[in-house]
């Protein structure tokens, strides 16, 4: 019989819960060694059921596309491990065991209170390289899941606090950053520590059966609470396609076609039309997918709770017969950074449909993710892995963000000055990209030009990026942004990639330029509508050169 | 020269804290600042005092010139002047959102795009000229920043932190060019990695600095006009001192001018009463402003963003701040679960409780249905003004007991509870941050409305001590008074722990920092003795973005690569717990702070008479409801012991002390409170 939750209990306790998760973020992020965690915040932690899995809560400056996909990991944990034990803790990658990239590395830790299994703790971070057929992970040409790198299964890197060497051994061996590796381990586990003793003070305080009961009506509370945004939408079915340019080896769109329906307090979100499995890595799992979902939906009513509660009143359609939710062998790694950025802007574009005033035109959604391997002017090897941001759409109230962050992430990009110190490159300019944002009564923010010189030794760039086909629209009259336009200057020649935006293990010798010219925001609204000081201004500014304004 | 006045010039009031040094004691006035001209304000303050100023050996000044004119972007005219190719420095920021969720939020730079200027030249990251300064370009920039018609400039090329001869080559020709415009470079004032937050600092400094003068200018004469013959000083975010003649160039050392003074005169309360550790918890209208203070010295943090996209990077006291306050508004949300904050009523409407229209229920309502404010209590010095009981039971029974089916007290009580809540989570989450267990501090609470709920917050936190200081409506302006004057100085390396010869640079970078440190403070008018130094070393496992900072004392020999590697691991033992990863450590900066320490004698600070005669309340607590006590602070006399549940009431706060603690006066008034669990 579980006990009676009282009102002032249920605030507090979700509070602390809540808090137990950022802390672990705070921990991981300060401690760990890729870049892309510390910096680039690719990382997330949170407090899961022992039964099912299913998320108890998150940290609220977690990388939003973990937001949906932690807790099929903990579930494939759960159901991979025989007798797990207090001080244990278990790593897995496998984006088919509920994950996203095989970067993306996931620590689970089985959470113990009066002898009891209490709950999992888990936390999940971007990894810089674990192998594969180019540095960095991003395989553009990749056919199978083999060729993007080491697939780990759930396996007990930690016993009794004790780290198993030899799976360490694999791992280092097999990354092109054998300490980094160590480092994050070590930061991961430090972090589910501070979570374990941070969630036994709260157990000492409120008592486990409590607690549970809270728990328990979190999940309620929250499923009643996307039930009444589900109302919030007009009933009826909203369509939206967004194509995608190529898988990277087959030149042809892949189509992200979403079906929303919406009945009361219900919502079933249908890709059954979208395109079929794909030959290169851009197709997503089913985890990754359904994530992407609810982070469009967070975009557009930001007050949704991160709790599995959410996922009560939605019902997913999204057949194996769709690259939306691909099985092994099926190659992935464009599925956490640009196919999922697709579906949230095919999910907006739906949810337009129905909220016309609450949605933003077209935002700039490819990450460009770049890397390069190679040797710096030391002789040393290194891997360095960034990835970029554009312009935002207008929207009812104002103009876009210029250099946003791609939709599903939140991190920062590292200074030019940090990224010339680590690696062998030499940046020739780094500005918002005149002219690409979509006109309208309110315009799309900038994407950018960003441009480097590579000075280093034996250099091999490998892109995985999307939407130089297809530009973020504009919504109620105003027009679309500029699509990516990356080119490179190798050997003095320059070079758009047959795929554009995708291509792999591109050499690089000293001197050549890389380019990226990322999407500007669609417009919201007719241009005409616009007013002459904001006019004025763009030009100005330079955001627009005058001679190709309307002025 | 018997006299000091340390003044704070907030958005609602300003404070003034008048120190005579005959008599040792405290005078305070609390008058409404003047928006359009703070000096204005801080002179009728001074003046309300009826002290001679030509008697007034020191004007210590907290002040918001220039964090208003960032928040509102209403500074000077200023351009930014950077390396071709990255004009935009400023608006890319480093490409972050305000927020995970929601894509409909703008940002608007401190500089405009139409005046940022790019000068063809180039240095790497190893501090190698790549392209040579074109010098007949700034000559030419010259005239188009005349003809823009700018008040100041801000200089941020790339990598200067590492070789600023650029850098220092364009200011020297445009301060020759342009004598009637402020020139800041990023050089000088923060010489580390990062370009983006080092043209931002620099650019907030510039857009700054023409209004910072004009205003401490006009501060100066007001206050020269009366007698006064001393230089005004202004308070930093370090929490230390310097001239206005310095300040006026300084604006972005100045961002958390009052807030850093609270701190100041936290540590010292806590001090005086055998508190080592303490956290500084400042509750008002619309904000919870918390600092750590380990050691009797306030937590600094090296760079902070003090709104979106506008990170400063210099020195500072490390202060978090949250929308948590009294006009902090409590809902009930879709999932029928009790929120309080971020929104808040301000002063327009303001609470239910004013009666101006506003009729969802905040933090101040909550307490006053629970009688924690006095029906009849003046707010601030509005004359006339009265609480409106009916109108706060009404909201909160409205808004939180009925769709929660709690009694309007109980819901009042949660209201409370999880006001408490948001900000014992920003109490653990500075402490967790730095590594610290927050129920080993003292709160020291202040701010109108922190000594209200600081009792309750540290029953939250699990602290078992409070201070409660004799002024804490003023403690921003005392805070003035008693600080020291302060400089920071820092030297990146980035530079791998190892060597021979690693010892013999950091004691030469060490030493030049004391003796620049020492030729400021002498010039200040400090004597050899009163100058301390204090040396600091940040570093990092090398593939980590973030640092730790190491105590290295006044020492400047002998720092080994063995010895600074083993303060590092032993720190990042201290601060995380984890295992150590790898042995390659890196030293990203060397910093020292120079002290120039006041010599102040101060007296016991007797609260001034609030004019309450001695009464009783019924007040509402987590256990009872019960009818208390209600003392008036100047009637408490120095070791006296006082057990709860009782009311102090003074001009400038309530002082609530539950059930279940026991309270003695300190020898300088403030009173300690002992809570149990």
């Amino acid at each position: 019989m579980r006990p009676e939750v009282d009102a002032l209990s249920l605030a507090v306790i979700r509070g602390r819960l809540e808090q137990i998760a950022d802390e672990m973020d705070t921990v991981f992020e300060r401690m760990a060694f890729s870049p892309v965690i510390s910096d680039a915040w690719d990382r997330a932690d949170g407090i899961y059921s022992a039964v099912d899995g299913s998320m108890i809560v998150q940290g609220v400056r977690g990388l939003p596309i973990f937001v949906g996909t932690m807790q099929y990991t903990v579930a494939s944990v759960l159901a991979a491990i025989k007798d797990p034990k207090p001080g244990d803790m278990y790593l897995v990658n496998d984006p088919f065991a509920g994950g996203t990239h095989i970067m993306d590395t996931k620590m689970v830790r089985p959470f113990y209170y009066g002898g009891k299994l209490f709950a999992m703790l888990a936390n999940t971070g971007h990894w810089t390289d674990l192998g594969g057929r180019v540095p960095g992970g991003f395989a553009a040409e990749a056919s199978d899941c083999y060729q993007e790198g080491l697939r780990i299964p759930p396996v007990r890197l930690f016993t009794d606090e004790a780290l198993n060497s030899d799976i360490l051994a694999i791992l280092q061996t097999n990354s092109r950053l054998p300490d980094d590796v160590l480092g994050d381990v070590q930061a991961q586990a430090t972090a589910l520590r501070a979570g374990d003793s941070r969630l036994t003070e709260l157990l000492d305080e409120y008592g486990a059966d409590l607690v549970s009961a809270v728990i328990d009506t979190l999940r309620e509370r929250s499923s009643i609470q996307m039930r009444s945004y589900i109302k919030d939408i007009p009933d009826g079915t909203y369509q939206f396609t967004e194509d995608m340019d190529n898988d990277g080896i087959v030149d042809k769109a892949l189509s992200i076609a979403v079906e929303l329906t919406v009945s009361g307090e219900e919502m079933t979100v249908d890709f059954s039309k979208s395109s079929p499995p794909c030959e290169g890595p851009m197709n997503s799992v089913y985890a990754a997918t359904v994530s992407s979902a609810i982070v469009a939906i967070k975009h557009v009513f930001p007050d949704v709770p991160i709790n599995s509660g959410i996922f009560e009143p939605l019902t997913f359609v999204i057949p194996e017969t769709v690259f939306l939710n691909a099985k092994v062998p099926r190659p992935v790694a464009g599925c956490a950074a640009e196919t999922s950025q697709r579906i949230i802007t095919a999910v907006m574009g739906a949810l337009a449909g129905a909220l016309p005033d609450r949605v933003p035109a077209g935002s700039s959604a490819t990450s460009n993710n770049l890397s390069i391997g190679g040797v710096d002017e030391e002789g040393d090897p290194f891997v360095m892995y960034i990835f970029l941001g554009g312009g935002y759409g207008g929207h009812k109230a104002g103009d876009g963000l210029s250099n946003g962050c791609s939709l599903m992430s939140i991190g920062l990009i590292q200074s030019v000055e940090t990224l010339e110190q680590r690696y062998p490159i030499l940046v020739r300019q780094y500005s918002l990209r005149e002219n690409s944002f979509g006109e309208g009564e309110f315009r799309g923010g900038l994407g950018v030009h960003f441009e480097f010189e590579y000075t280093g030794d034996r250099g091999r760039a490998s892109l995985l990026g999307d939407q130089s086909k297809t530009a973020p629209i504009g919504r109620a009259g105003g027009g679309p942004g500029a699509a990516s336009a990356p080119w490179f200057r190798l050997r003095g020649e320059k070079v758009i990639l047959p795929m554009i935006s995708k291509g792999e293990n591109i050499p690089l010798t000293r001197g050549d330029l890389i380019c990226m010219l990322t999407p500007g925001g669609g417009g919201y609204g007719n241009p005409s509508a616009r007013s002459d000081k904001a006019l004025r201004a763009d030009v100005e500014s330079g955001y627009v050169r005058a001679a190709s304004s309307a002025l | 020269m018997e006299y000091i006045a340390g003044i704070d010039v907030g958005g609602t009031f300003t404070d003034v804290v008048l120190h005579d040094a005959e008599t040792g004691s405290l005078r305070i006035a609390k008058v409404f600042s003047t928006p359009g001209d703070q000096a204005e304000g801080l002179v009728s303050g001074l003046n309300q005092l009826e002290v001679p100023l030509e008697r007034l050996g020191a004007v210590v000044h907290g002040t918001t010139v220039a964090t208003n004119a960032v928040l509102e972007r209403k500074g000077d005219r200023c351009a930014l002047v950077t390396t071709h190719g990255f004009r935009d420095v400023l608006e890319l920021r480093r490409r972050d959102r305000p927020t995970t969720y929601g894509l409909t939020t703008g940002y608007t730079p401190i500089v405009p795009r139409s005046l940022s200027f790019e000068i063809d030249e180039r240095i790497d990251s190893k501090g190698r000229v790549c392209t040579a300064l074109n010098e007949d370009e700034v000559h030419e920039l010259a005239r188009q920043l005349r003809k823009a018609n700018i008040e100041s400039v801000a200089v941020c090329l790339l990598n200067s932190y590492v070789n600023p001869t650029h850098e220092q080559r364009i200011v020297e020709l445009l301060t020759k060019l342009l004598p009637d415009v402020a020139v800041s470079a990023s050089y000088e004032l923060c010489p580390e990695a990062g370009e983006f937050e080092r043209a931002n600092t620099t650019a907030v400094n510039a857009y700054v600095s023409a209004t910072m003068s004009r205003y401490l200018d006009s501060v100066q004469k007001r206050l020269n006009s009366q007698g006064f013959s001393q230089e005004v000083q202004v308070m930093q975010s370090n929490g230390g001192l310097t001239p206005a003649s310095r300040a006026g160039h300084l604006g972005a050392r100045t961002l958390l001018s009052g807030p850093a003074a609270g701190t100041v005169a936290a540590a010292a309360f806590g001090a005086a009463s055998g508190l080592a550790n303490v956290i500084s918890c400042d509750m008002g209208g619309t904000s919870f402003d918390v600092a750590l203070i380990p050691d009797g010295s306030p937590a600094i943090t090296s760079e902070k963003n003090i709104d979106y996209g506008i990170p400063i990077k210099l020195p500072m006291i490390d202060i978090t701040t949250i929308a948590a306050g009294g006009g902090s508004i409590a809902s009930v949300d879709r999932g029928g679960i009790l929120q309080v904050g971020p929104e808040s009523a301000g002063s327009d409407p303001g609470p239910a409780c004013y009666g101006r229209g506003g009729n969802r229920p905040t933090v101040t309502d909550a307490n006053v249905v629970l009688g924690r404010i006095a029906p009849k209590q003046q707010l601030g010095t509005q004359e006339g003004f009265e609480i409106d009981l009916s109108a706060a039971q009404e909201a909160i029974r409205k808004v939180i007991a009925e769709p929660l089916g709690l009694t309007v007290d109980e819901a009042a009580l949660a209201v409370i509870r999880i006001a408490n809540e948001k900000m014992a989570a920003a109490i653990r989450s500075v402490s967790v941050d730095k590594g610290y267990d927050p129920r080993n501090f003292a709160l020291v609470g202040f701010g109108g409305a922190g000594p209200m709920h600081i009792v309750e917050l540290a029953r939250t936190v699990g602290a078992t001590s409070v201070l409660i200081p004799p002024h804490p409506g003023a403690l921003s302006a005392y805070g003035c008074l008693i600080a020291d004057a302060k400089y920071d100085y820092v030297t990146a390396l980035n530079a791998t722990v190892e060597g021979s010869s690693l010892a013999d640079t950091v004691q030469q970078i060490l030493a030049e920092h004391r003796l620049a440190g020492d030729a400021l403070l002498t010039n200040d008018g400090f004597d050899t003795t009163a100058i301390t130094v204090e040396h600091f070393a940040e570093m990092s496992f090398s593939k980590q973005r973030y640092t730790l900072r190491i105590p290295l004392g006044d020492i400047e020999s002998n720092w080994t690569a063995k010895c600074l590697i083993q303060a590092f691991l032993d720190q990042h033992a201290t601060t995380y717990g984890g295992k150590h990863p790898s042995r390659d450590i890196k030293l990203i900066n060397l910093r020292t702070v120079a002290t120039g320490k006041r010599s102040l004698q101060m007296g016991a600070a007797l609260p001034a008479s609030t004019g309450h005669a001695l009464a009783k309340r019924t007040i509402t607590f987590d256990s009872m409801t019960v009818m208390v006590d209600v003392l008036s602070r100047d009637t408490l006399t120095v070791g006296q012991t006082l057990e709860g549940p009782l009311v102090i009431e003074q001009t400038d706060t309530t002082i609530i002390l539950p059930p279940g603690t026991t309270s003695v006066v300190q020898n300088d008034s403030s009173l300690l409170v002992e809570v149990a669990r």
